[in-house]
């Protein structure tokens, strides 16, 4: 055999996966596939667009691998969140200025803050008694879905998925802090929505 | 909010994140299945000293195509004969090739008749 060949050997050798490596691997896998409905529901409360929220949890996912699977396996839940968060935060961000050039293009801007359309449907189901039902649960999601996007965060990080405040400030990238403010926002928001809902 | 109304958003998201449809879950499998395989090292990577050692071979290539005689190039010339590498390997003084013609009639004085320095 050539000294050619015995070093295609040697470097193909190198890069065979340990049985540890083998191990991480199958773990990524596992706790990519735990977070990744839960995620994916975050990403489409943000986005409202189901081909967005996709694009979001998959970018999270491979940045996640790329800069934090070496991390303890302890930590990767509140890096998992911080990523994917970025990510819609981004998204956010991108959306903002695209809406406002979509509304210079279109000389629009006097119907942003018609009121008329802002007023709650009058059509719409009474939700007391919608509550016990499909409908009751949708409306909950929606309610999550219209706040604005930091409180949205706090609230699904605090107490849907059940990070600590300093984790969530972490997957936020903001202080202690604005988390307790943020969460604070949003179950006000939450809690009027409720009471709306009374008859 | 108290604790009941949380648990109430809590189910309701809860709900959303099981009932995703199968072609979204196919979706995020997909995602997940391609970040697992980012996580893993190359079948083959390229080392620096592989890197270094291709680029010599492949100057090492060039140089040879490089060398090899072009047709109709020097090689229609006729070597030279041992004379002229002699002449051509000579450290000569410019001066004394510029001024040849004086010293070729010089030296023919010098054979000329003897006892003279030259006609009288």
């Amino acid at each position: 055999m050539s000294s050619c060949a015995l070093g295609l050997l040697s470097v193909n050798t190198r890069v065979q996966a340990t049985p540890s490596e083998d191990s991480r691997y199958r773990n990524i896998d596992a706790f990519l596939g735990e977070v990744e409905r839960r995620a994916y529901v975050m990403a489409e409360m943000a986005t409202r667009n189901p081909e967005d929220a996709l694009d979001l949890v998959q970018d999270a996912m491979l940045a996640f691998v790329h800069r934090y699977a070496d991390k303890p396996q302890g930590e990767w839940g509140p890096l998992f969140h911080r990523v994917l968060q970025n990510r819609i935060r981004d998204w956010a961000r991108r959306r903002k200025v695209r809406s406002r050039w979509t509304a210079w293009l279109h000389h629009d801007e006097e119907d942003a803050g018609d009121p008329v359309q802002q007023a709650p449907d009058p059509a719409a189901v009474p939700v007391e008694r919608l509550l016990d039902g499909d409908l009751a649960a949708e409306r909950l999601r929606e309610a999550v879905a219209g706040l604005p996007l930091r409180q949205q965060q706090a609230f699904l990080l605090r107490v849907w998925e059940g990070l600590d405040v300093a984790s969530t400030a972490r997957a936020m990238g903001c202080s202690d802090g604005s988390v307790k403010t943020h969460l604070s926002r949003a179950m006000s928001h939450l809690r009027d929505k409720l009471e709306a809902y009374r008859p | 909010m108290n604790e009941s109304q949380q648990q109430r958003f809590r189910d309701a998201l809860d709900e959303r994140a099981r009932d995703l449809d199968g072609q979204t879950l196919s979706r995020l499998r997909q995602a997940r299945a391609q970040a697992v395989q980012a996580a893993r090292p190359p079948r083959f990577r390229l080392q620096p000293a592989w890197l270094g050692g291709a680029a010599m071979a492949v100057l090492a290539l060039v140089a040879v195509l490089l060398w090899r005689p072009m047709p109709g190039g020097h090689d229609d010339l006729p070597p030279l004969s041992a004379e002229a590498m002699e002449i051509a390997t000579l450290d000569l003084d410019l001066e004394a090739i510029e001024e040849l013609e004086f010293y070729e009639w010089l030296s023919e004085q010098d054979l000329g008749p003897a006892g003279g320095d030259g006609p009288a």
